[in-house]
């Protein structure tokens, strides 16, 4: 039985090694597809894991596809190995053990700004991948976002680690450490109101990078986020847990409306989408919210239905996101020739039955409303917005229905379609729901 | 002896059936030639209605019988409701036999007599429909001994009263017009159209069956039962003990409103007046004979009810009667004088039957005050229930008599007011005859059955003075006075001293003159009640006191008086009062209407804010705040650096508050 970081390694390895093999007989076209093979074993885990790896490698798969509607850039092939790795990576994060200890807890510490690390980087250069002059600019302003993120979020987990060993009485620290590292995590997504970045660079970018960014990127610093707080919250008081919630819960707010209603006057489409990009990052901290409220909220079948429903909402909704973002992209770099899959993305990000966009907004209201009145008023929140939504996705729709996509952009375009249509079938979000329970042993 | 579901089914039934051919046919063709067989089958329909309705007068045993059929059972539920059983359930005792009698024979007499009247109508499909509608309308509401049941015939009157009011809807005939056009009342027209009479006949009616119907459920659902009499009869004794003296009167108050409105007591008088914008017949049948009856009718009904629960005398009652007598009798006196004042044929009638409808009110009222009762065959009733009835009898008779005898005047003489002297009578015999045989049955001239009936009325009301107050018999009595001085002038202004009239068509009328010379004949033969009856105590003997021959003596010099003189000097304003009707018209059109016009504003208004908040006020909200949002894109990275930077201190700050505030 190999141990699952020996496999990720490997993976790791293998493919820098296969995609410079490639590059040295000139055959770098061919590099995706040993970026897609050795991605592949981040699945052989044990069943209770592997919904998540799934929902990874499907993004990891459309990036890549994506990337080939770029003909080539000027990494020749090493781009499609950076994607495998960060999907590889990605796909680990979940599975860190977690450690309890001062020592242990900080080597867990770590290990997981370390994989935030990495991920951070590797987006410093897919944002360049065929940069032109122009998009320079944008790769400028989403470079040093990230930069200043990683600071913000290394300071805030090392005050939380001194706030955890300082135990009971350490209240101050705690609020300020974690301030920090959500302030970290929401520049790192693109959340409000530390969102300044992401129009500027989703508009002058060129679509496809933009769209690695828009997906991959966002899944990692949640995970890392809800991964660092479940032992140092399960070791502090009631307090610490209720002041965690409700900032989290109200960042989650003023994204979910600073997007929504910033989307509603943009004129370009790539704009608009870059609007639409921080409303989900609203719902997906929602979602965080209530995983984070984990240690409060006691044993019991209340509980474990709040926070599977909340893992379930938060892993579909990044699929979702990912999903649609990366299809949106590509038509667009595809000269806005989308047809009817233009209507298909837009109606999922509306959150419209039978769609996949509809199960995960569900499962993150479902998992508010079971908190109780603490999550509420957020439930209620999140369906206004979603109604406030309408409009903008409906004219991005049609503005980028013009004709029927061809080729590459084709292939890309349908698979995240089929990723939306998966909704339709309805035993396929309740197998997220229940799948997503043996997930959760993997937070607490 | 036929059984009652077979009889009752062809009393009720056969005119609604025999009047659907010709209301379909019409439908697709008016031709009043062609259509003539199944106009006859219509009035055959009500023909078998009063030969079942004979029938079951004569052959049916003289004591209260009813008929009960499983209609509706709401089992009793777990919130504390005990169940209530609904039947269709009808009574044939001493009034509904005679009652029905009288109904399905005038409706067929009036019907024969419309065979002439209505011969060149545009509208004959509608109005046979109706009116024989009405008839079993009515005649379900007589025969009834199920609130319930009797309520839907109680709508049919509604419905098919409004219907044959508006029958001439297109409003283009100034014949049929009540008042005067030009005229104009506070600047509102005082002149009434046909379409407009009928709404306001259903507006005022509706209005009063709303409450009628919440005290019928209310019964219903507090006594368990919605029966008059029999064996599951509503138990008034307990029902009165449950809900105490205000509850009481209220629930009667709120029941009686079906009867006010339907039997114009004041102030709900005025659709009536106006209702003369309906065909003849219709005014006949419906608006003197039958359907401003059914309410008295119903009140009767009620009275022997709570009579034979032995409740009579509870204090609510006694209060709620109280109230009903005097405004039972203020209308007859109001009703008089508004007949003495106007020159309208028709509305002068109207007027009268509106002061004969108080007068029975009024009368009915007092039973609870007066202990007698009397017993016909194996029938007990209460003196004031008896005589109230007997006086619908000859009222019904005589009125529909007169208003016959106006239709056929307005055919002849072109004109719905007053018009005709004594060649007119010379020309037309019969009516002359019927208007001067009408005119002294009901005035209460002695010998004939007015008086004897008027006295019983004295006797009833002076014998409950000394509890009700003198102030009812006071206006007994002004009220007779006036009754039998406009009986008079009727006849005077239309057959002796009235206008001369243009020699007119004169083409046929023979079937009219038939019709009311029989009204006539059989009301004249009223006399005979009083002697036949056998309770000589409560006609008779109150008619042979010394005090009111000479009451009646004072009548007949007034009728003869009025008869010779019919017109004099007005006290000018006074008749204005009256011949305006009381201003109740402009009372419904300024003041109710002017409500309904606040209202509709109001909620204009309303939606106006609605729209402006919608269309207007949000959308700028939401673009403006998203202009602001946007706002904050300059494009400029070191302008990004610093607000990212001031957002960390911002929260910073936030934090070390919390701090302070908790730490």
């Amino acid at each position: 039985m190999v141990e699952y970081l020996t496999l990720i390694l490997s993976s790791m390895i293998g493919v820098v090694v296969v995609t410079a093999a490639l590059m040295l007989v000139k055959k770098e076209d061919y590099a995706w597809i040993p970026a897609i093979l050795l991605l592949l074993p981040d699945l052989y885990t044990n069943i209770n894991y592997v919904i998540y790896p799934i929902l990874v490698d499907v993004v990891i798969i459309g990036n890549i596809l994506s990337l080939k509607v770029l003909e080539s850039s000027q990494y020749r092939g090493l781009d499609y190995a950076l994607m495998s790795i960060i999907g590889l990576v990605t796909s680990y994060v979940l599975y860190t053990p977690i450690s309890t200890g001062a020592v242990n807890l900080a080597v867990y510490f770590g290990f997981l700004l370390g994989l935030f690390m990495v991920v951070s980087v590797a987006s410093y250069f897919i944002i360049q991948i065929g940069a032109r002059p122009e998009n320079l600019d944008a790769a400028v302003k989403a470079i040093v976002a990230f930069v200043i993120a990683t600071v913000l979020f290394f300071t805030g987990s090392v005050i939380l680690l001194s706030s955890y060993i300082i135990g009971a009485s350490s209240l101050p620290l705690f609020i300020l450490g974690y301030t920090l590292v959500l302030l970290g995590v929401m520049l790192e997504i693109g959340a409000a109101p530390m969102h300044i970045w992401v129009p500027d660079v989703f508009t002058a970018g060129d679509p496809i990078p933009v769209s690695i960014l828009a997906s991959t990127v966002k899944i990692m610093p949640l995970m890392v986020l809800v991964k660092l707080m479940a032992p140092v919250l399960a070791n502090l008081g009631e307090a610490y847990v209720s002041f965690a919630y409700w900032l989290t819960a109200i960042m989650a707010a003023l994204s979910m409306i600073i997007g929504n209603v910033g989307a509603l006057t943009s004129r370009e489409s790539a704009r608009v989408l870059a609007y639409s990009s921080i409303a989900n990052m609203g719902y997906v901290l929602a979602a965080a919210a209530v995983l984070i409220n984990e240690s409060a909220l006691g044993k019991g079948q209340q509980a474990s239905q709040v926070l599977i429903y909340a893992l379930a909402g938060l892993i579909t909704q990044l699929l979702v996101n990912a999903a649609g973002k990366i299809g949106y992209f590509t038509i667009i770099k595809g000269g806005g020739k989308g047809s009817v899959y233009s209507y298909l993305f837009g109606l999922s990000f509306i959150g419209t039955p039978p769609l996949l966009g509809f199960w995960s907004k569900l499962f993150i209201i479902l998992s508010l409303i079971y908190l109780g009145p603490a999550g509420l008023w957020l439930a209620i929140f999140l369906v206004a917005n979603s109604v406030i939504s309408i409009p903008y996705y409906i004219r991005v729709s049609r503005e980028l229905s013009a004709r029927a996509p061809l080729g590459i952009t084709l292939y890309t375009v349908l698979l995240m379609s089929i990723i939306m249509l998966l909704g339709v079938i309805i035993p396929i979000p309740a197998m997220v729901v229940s799948l997503s329970r043996g997930l959760l042993s993997y937070i607490a | 002896m036929l059984s009652a579901s077979i009889v009752l089914s062809l009393i009720l039934l056969s005119p609604v059936l025999l009047a659907a051919p010709i209301a379909v046919y019409w439908l697709t063709n008016q031709d009043a030639h062609r259509a003539k067989p199944l106009i006859y089958l219509a009035v055959i329909g009500l023909a078998i209605s009063a030969l079942s309705a004979t029938y079951m007068a004569l052959a049916y045993p003289m004591k209260t019988l009813t008929f009960s059929y499983p209609w509706i059972t709401i089992p009793p539920s777990a919130g504390g409701f005990n169940g209530i059983e609904i039947t269709v359930s009808f009574v044939v005792d001493f009034l509904s036999r005679f009652m029905g009698l009288l109904t399905a024979w005038l409706a067929f007499i009036i019907g024969v007599y419309s065979l002439e009247y209505m011969a060149e109508d545009y509208r004959l499909g509608w109005y046979w429909f109706f009116y024989n509608l009405f008839t079993a309308s009515m005649l379900l509401t007589v025969y009834s001994n199920n609130l319930l049941l009797m309520f839907i015939g109680w709508e049919g009157l509604g419905i098919s009263s409004w219907a044959l009011i508006g029958n001439w809807y297109k409003d283009d005939d100034e014949l049929t017009f009540v008042g005067k056009v030009g005229d104009l009342m506070f600047g509102r027209p005082a002149w009434t159209t046909p379409s407009y009479a009928a709404y306001r006949a259903i507006a005022t009616i509706r209005f009063g069956d709303m409450f009628m119907l919440g005290a019928i459920a209310a019964i219903g659902v507090l006594s368990h039962s919605l029966n008059f009499t029999g064996s599951g009869a509503v138990n008034w004794g307990s029902l009165f003990n449950m809900i105490g003296v205000a509850g009481t009167a209220a629930l009667l108050t709120l029941f009686l409103l079906g009867p006010f409105t339907k039997s114009a007591q004041f102030p709900f008088n005025d659709w009536l007046l106006t209702a003369m914008t309906g065909p003849t017949s219709v005014s006949a049948l419906l608006h003197s004979a039958t359907m401003v009856a059914a309410g008295v009718y119903i009140f009767m009904r009620l009275t022997l009810s709570i009579y034979d629960a032995g409740a009579l005398s509870a204090p609510g009652v006694l209060i709620t009667y109280l109230v009903v007598i005097y405004i039972g009798l203020l209308t007859a006196l109001l009703g008089s004088l508004l007949a003495l004042a106007v020159n309208e044929r028709k509305v002068i009638l109207a007027g009268s039957t509106m002061a004969s409808l108080g007068l029975m009110m009024g009368i009915t009222a007092v039973s609870p005050y007066i202990n007698s009762t009397v017993t016909i065959g194996s029938y007990i009733i209460p003196v004031a229930v008896l005589v109230a009835f007997l006086y619908l009898i000859i009222h019904a008779l005589s009125k529909a008599t007169l208003f016959l005898v106006s239709g056929h005047l307005i055919h002849e003489t072109g004109t719905r007011f007053n018009a005709g002297d004594f060649e007119l009578a010379k020309r037309m015999k019969p009516a002359f005859y019927s208007t001067i045989a009408a005119a002294i049955t009901l005035g209460g001239v002695p010998p004939l059955a007015g008086y004897w009936i008027h006295a019983g009325m004295d006797d009833v009301v002076s014998s409950a003075g000394q509890y009700v107050g003198w102030g009812a018999y006071a206006l007994l009595i002004l009220a007779s006075v006036v009754y039998v001085a406009f009986l008079a002038r009727f006849t005077s202004l239309n057959f002796i001293k009235g206008e001369r009239v243009k020699h007119a068509e004169g083409h046929g009328g023979l079937t009219m003159a038939i019709s009311y010379s029989i009204t006539a004949t059989v009301a004249l033969a009223t006399v005979a009640i009083p002697f036949t009856l056998g309770v000589p105590s409560v006609l008779i003997n109150p008619g042979l006191d010394a005090y009111v021959i000479g009451i009646g003596v004072v009548l007949w010099v007034i009728f003869i008086a009025v008869l010779i003189k019919p017109r004099s000097e007005s006290l000018s304003g006074l008749t204005n009062l009256f011949e305006r009707r009381y201003y109740i018209q402009a009372l419904m059109d300024i003041i109710l209407a002017g409500f309904g016009e606040a209202l509709s504003a109001f909620t204009y208004l309303i939606s106006r804010g609605i729209d402006a908040l919608f269309n207007n006020l949000l959308p700028s909200l939401f673009t403006g705040f998203s202009r602001i949002i946007r706002r904050v894109q300059v494009g400029l990275l070191d302008q990004y650096a610093r607000y990212i930077y001031i957002v960390v201190v911002v929260m910073l700050i936030i934090a070390l508050i919390l701090v302070i505030v908790y730490g």
